[in-house]
């Protein structure tokens, strides 16, 4: 592949070459941390600050096999934990979200009731109004859940009212016209035509969901991915926080690839420009 | 004309930059101490705040810049990380550290909590019925260490109880707006909880005294580089101590303290109540060389082992040689 094609905008490269700059930072990174590691080993064998590959490993042995002290596995109690909290937060937020800004989006009074105070709330970061969570709703699985709603919902919300309002107006009057109901245009018309965006930014969701839910998991827990990274700082087990990152990040990479593997099946009709 | 006073000014600013870049490094950097909010450290805000701090080191010929965290266990992970040379903790969250390579040294004892720290429950909970009681607190801290002694006197373990992982403050804010039935947390919680008439203290740290130990530990390795900054951070603790002993200084030592720490003088005052302040340097030389701390390390290393903080055996060190240099201000 010449030089000159890799320069001219928009051109394609073939695959070989692609695979091979996915790779690049990812190695880019290892080696720098090993390197890092290494020189801090160097001069502190027991160093745990940034533990060595011999450390990943006595750390990821340690979260699968039965501890000793609480009797249970952490990483399947982690997952299932954590796991279980998120599916239920995403699940409202994006229930509430869709139904919210798809209203929103076709009805003005709804919007004119709804829009002004959903602006304002969004700049409001949810982690201040803890003392506030702990007041009205206690310390349990609901404030978890709440604190995530929170600081996922007011974006998606308005999110799913764009897609929503650029619904071609002709596309409506349409359907109208060949005598759709009301409820037939809402579902049918605007949620249908907007889904694929809304799928693109419940990707996008996901990613400030996995914030709240460590966020979530510092209070009153006893499980998850979140309580253990901030318990074992006090261990000093960067060991265990590296392997937590990774699984999260793995666990957030595969639903993100999911979904858009979606979008591109069955929605390629929205991707057409 | 525009062109060419372009190039001058480009010139200029890469000169200015190797002039700073070669500053900052020609220049020895300042020694770092990290220190947090909390009743016993405030003193050393004071020490800051009063000029004491600068007193000292320029008496002692060194730089001492106060890294100020507002997240206790950061201050330990710098420390850790060799970021800071010296920093304020207890004497449980200096084993890690130790067990971790750093050469750990106590060089000054702050104080110890008698009544400051403590397990506060919901009227109609006590030692009778405390098996299955759930309980917030921040695992692996003093507070968890606290519990583990309470429940080794009502001959309950661990495993008896359930235990929710909140950070400190949360928990004792959690208390106080009735959303918890037990918590392990620290003062102004503990007092405002039952001011408030939310609960009762359980069980405090009158009860073990000498057993959470807050201390300034250096970085031994550097320590003996340069013990000078030592000796100049203890002496302006000294100065502090001096400030706060005096009936005439004490009430604006406390405004000061309690302003820095977010508090009102009252409430400060009812702090330092649950606070063993080590005011004399002598009381801290015997202290360190006493049985009785060497007794408490074996406690909490027994702690930290059993909930892997530590995989070693580890030994702090204490040095008082710094302490019995410190001379009264001139």
């Amino acid at each position: 592949m010449s030089a000159r094609k890799l320069c001219r905008v928009g051109e394609e490269i073939d695959s070989r070459l692609a695979s091979i700059l996915v790779l690049l930072p990812i190695v880019f990174v290892i080696s720098l941390y090993l390197y890092g590691s290494h020189k801090r080993h160097q001069e502190n064998p027991k160093d745990r600050m940034m533990p060595n590959l011999r450390q990943i490993q006595t750390g990821i042995v340690k979260t699968v096999e039965v501890n000793r002290r609480t009797g249970d596995r952490w990483l399947w109690k982690d997952l299932k934990y954590s796991l279980r909290l998120m599916v239920i937060s995403v699940a409202i937020t994006v229930i509430c979200a869709v139904l919210v800004g798809l209203y929103m989006a076709c009805f003005s009074a709804i919007e004119a009731l709804h829009m002004k105070f959903v602006r304002f709330v969004s700049f409001i970061p949810p982690l201040a109004l803890l003392p506030l969570i702990f007041i009205f709703v206690g310390t349990d699985a609901p404030a978890k859940v709440l604190l995530i709603f929170l600081g996922t919902y007011f974006i998606l919300v308005m999110d799913v009212f764009l897609a929503c309002k650029d619904v071609p107006k002709k596309l409506i009057r349409k359907a109208y016209t060949m005598g759709a109901s009301t409820v037939e245009v809402v579902f049918k018309v605007v949620l249908m035509f907007a889904w694929p965006r809304i799928l693109n930014s419940i990707r996008f969701t996901l990613r400030q969901a996995w914030i709240f839910l460590i966020a979530a998991e510092m209070i009153a827990s006893e499980a998850g991915l979140g309580y253990r990274i901030i318990l074992v700082q006090r261990q000093i087990g960067v060991n265990i926080i590296l392997w937590y990152l990774f699984i999260i990040g793995t666990i957030g990479f595969t639903c993100d690839f999911i979904l858009l593997k979606v979008i591109q099946k069955y929605y390629a009709w929205s991707l057409e420009k | 004309m525009r062109h060419k006073l372009q190039i001058y000014l480009s010139y200029l600013l890469i000169f200015c930059l190797l002039v700073f870049i070669s500053n900052q490094v020609m220049h020895a950097k300042p020694v770092k101490v990290g220190v947090s909010i909390w009743t016993g450290w405030m003193p050393i805000y004071l020490m800051e705040e009063k000029g004491f701090l600068k007193k000292r080191a320029q008496e002692y010929g060194v730089e001492i810049e106060l890294k100020k965290f507002k997240d206790y266990l950061a201050s330990v992970q710098a420390f850790t990380a060799g970021e800071l040379d010296a920093c304020a903790m207890t004497i449980m969250d200096a084993l890690p550290p130790a067990d971790a390579g750093i050469d750990v040294a106590a060089v000054l004892v702050n104080d110890f909590s008698k009544g400051g720290d403590g397990i506060l429950v919901q009227y109609g909970i006590d030692g009778s019925n405390f098996k299955g009681v759930e309980i917030l607190l921040e695992e692996f801290s003093v507070s968890h260490y606290l519990l583990l002694r309470y429940l080794e006197t009502i001959g309950l373990t661990e495993r008896d109880i359930k235990i929710k992982n909140t950070p400190g403050d949360d928990a004792g804010r959690a208390f106080l707006a009735g959303n918890a039935e037990a918590v392990a947390t620290w003062n102004p919680h503990l007092f405002l909880a039952e001011d408030a008439g939310r609960g009762y203290v359980l069980f405090n740290s009158k009860k073990i005294p000498g057993e959470i130990i807050d201390l300034v530990v250096f970085n031994n390795k550097r320590l003996k580089q340069n013990p000078k900054v030592a000796q100049a951070f203890v002496s302006a603790w000294y100065d502090a101590m001096e400030m706060i002993k005096n009936p005439e200084t004490r009430q604006e030592a406390i405004i000061i303290m309690s302003d820095l720490a977010g508090t009102k003088p009252a409430e400060f005052n009812k702090m330092l109540e649950g606070t063993d302040l080590f005011l004399d340097p002598q009381r801290a030389i015997d202290f360190l060389n006493s049985e009785e701390i060497r007794k408490t390390e074996k406690k909490v290393v027994k702690f930290a082992q059993s909930h892997g903080l530590i995989n070693d055996e580890v030994n702090l060190k204490y040095n008082t040689t710094v302490i019995q240099t410190v001379r009264p201000m001139k």
